[in-house]
């Protein structure tokens, strides 16, 4: 059975493309940065993780940009950058519908 | 120290029985398809066991990962092992240990963490739509030599061994089913996003491995037991020589002299409550005389047992000009024999 194109991310997903949005960063650094972010209510366990990072590499939203020893430091893609955007959008789309249903409820 | 593994598809269970043995100073080496090994250290609170699928690819973690997986707190203990085969052994899940009680979890997102499961829920199914149906045949096939084979189900008549094999087989099935069925619902339950407990008991885990390892054993003591001891090799012995009456034909009953004391030889079994096999003279020598008697658990049986004597007696009967000679034997319904070769068929009610 063919795999299937990633389409939407879950909230975990989300956050490892934040991580690399504005820098290259290595995995215990993306875990750091999102516990840091959130402040500790997402946390990235290691099986997590390493999971999202080989999914986005064979899916190339992220690349590995350099490697010293066995840390390996990874970069996001402009593949990555549009998924990013495109979920960005949508759950944008999914805010505003909330907060104008919330309105007119206050409103009657 | 050696324990029985517990089966991994109890992920819960077995992360909880791992745990339960690090606080008492009991370390997990090796898990095994069968045995666990556990090394002496010092006893810690708080330790944390995970296991975790290896997919499709199976084999250990590489150095890489372990190490990735070290700085955030988990180290690599050890795999277990799923299958052997000619391409070697198969691992089904990672065991990774934490010790630092501030680590986050191995997996803290579910939806990936029931993605990871797929392979093994694939295999899951394969197992019960696939194994189920070709165990049912074997079973089926089985039970259709017992009761049609035209020797076999005289033999089976004097052993238990066969009810036995066929009731070790069948619960071997039912634990190939529930060992699916657990995996399935354990997965289902993180696709539903409901908390999958990392803890459960392991009482019922290890009971069940009991039971299963006990029908393995229990099934190879059977085959060694009749390999070395088949059941044709138990000797006949003077009729004198039991404390209780034995159903015997001998030659005087018959009409013809005696040829020595008759000897017999006593079989019980599931499916009958007595068999008695006896045998008067020699078999090389005339005038020879055999009789079985059978006193069947299921009276449904005793319509198989005849033609099945029938068969095997049909050599005698078919050949010509020797006449049926019908006898009157105590405690039988009724009798024939043929009296050139002086065998007599009985039919007891």
């Amino acid at each position: 059975m063919a795999r299937q194109p990633l389409k939407s991310l879950t909230e975990s997903m989300f956050y490892v493309l934040l991580a690399l949005w504005r820098q290259e960063r290595c995995g215990t650094e993306i875990a750091a940065y999102v516990r840091q972010l959130t402040a500790g209510r997402v946390t990235l366990g290691p099986g997590t993780l390493y999971a999202i990072l080989g999914k986005f590499q064979e899916e190339a939203l992220i690349k590995e940009s350099w490697s010293q020893g066995r840390m390996r430091v990874y970069r996001i893609t402009e593949n990555g950058r549009a998924l990013f955007r495109r979920e960005m959008e949508n759950m944008r789309r999914c805010v505003g519908d909330g907060q104008r249903e919330m309105r007119e409820e206050e409103e009657v | 120290m050696m324990r029985l593994a517990l089966d991994p598809v109890d992920i819960p269970a077995v992360q909880a029985w791992l745990e339960d043995w690090a606080a008492r100073g009991w370390y997990l080496e090796t898990y095994g398809r069968n045995l666990v090994s556990f090394a002496r250290g010092e006893r810690r609170e708080h330790i944390r066991y995970r296991l975790q699928p290896t997919g499709r690819e199976g084999g250990e973690p590489d150095q890489d990962t372990r190490e990735a997986y070290r700085e955030m707190g988990w180290t690599y203990v050890c795999s277990t092992v799923g299958s052997r085969n000619l391409g070697g052994v198969r691992t089904e899940f990672h065991i990774w240990r934490c010790e630092d009680p501030a680590a986050p979890e191995l997996d803290t997102d579910q939806t990936l963490r029931e993605e990871a499961y797929g392979d093994l829920l694939r295999r899951g199914w394969r197992n019960i739509w696939l194994g189920v149906p070709l165990a049912a045949a074997a079973l089926a096939l089985m039970l259709w030599l017992v009761w049609d084979r035209p020797r076999g189900y005289l033999l089976d008549l004097r052993t238990s061994s066969t009810p036995l094999m066929l009731c070790c087989h069948g619960l071997l099935v039912l634990h190939l089913i529930s060992r699916s069925v657990r995996l399935i619902r354990f997965t289902r339950q993180l696709r539903r996003q409901e908390p999958a407990p990392q803890r459960t008991p392991w009482g019922w885990a290890r009971a069940r491995v009991w039971v299963f390892q006990g029908l393995y054993v229990l099934i190879l003591v059977v085959m060694i037991a009749n390999l070395f001891r088949p059941y044709d090799s138990r000797p006949y012995l003077p009729v004198s020589r039991y404390d209780r009456p034995v159903p015997c034909v001998s030659l005087a009953e018959l009409g013809t002299p005696a040829a020595g004391e008759a000897r017999a030889v006593e079989f019980r079994s599931v499916w009958a409550k007595s068999t008695w096999w006896t045998a008067e003279g020699s078999y090389d020598a005339s005038p020879w005389c055999e009789a079985e008697y059978y006193s069947l658990r299921f009276p449904s049986m005793a319509e198989n047992l005849e033609e099945q004597l029938l068969r095997r007696w049909s050599f005698v009967i078919d050949i010509g000009g020797h006449p049926e000679v019908r006898a009157s034997v105590p405690g039988a319904g009724s009798a024939r024999y043929w009296r050139e070769y002086v065998e007599l068929l009985a039919e007891f009610q």
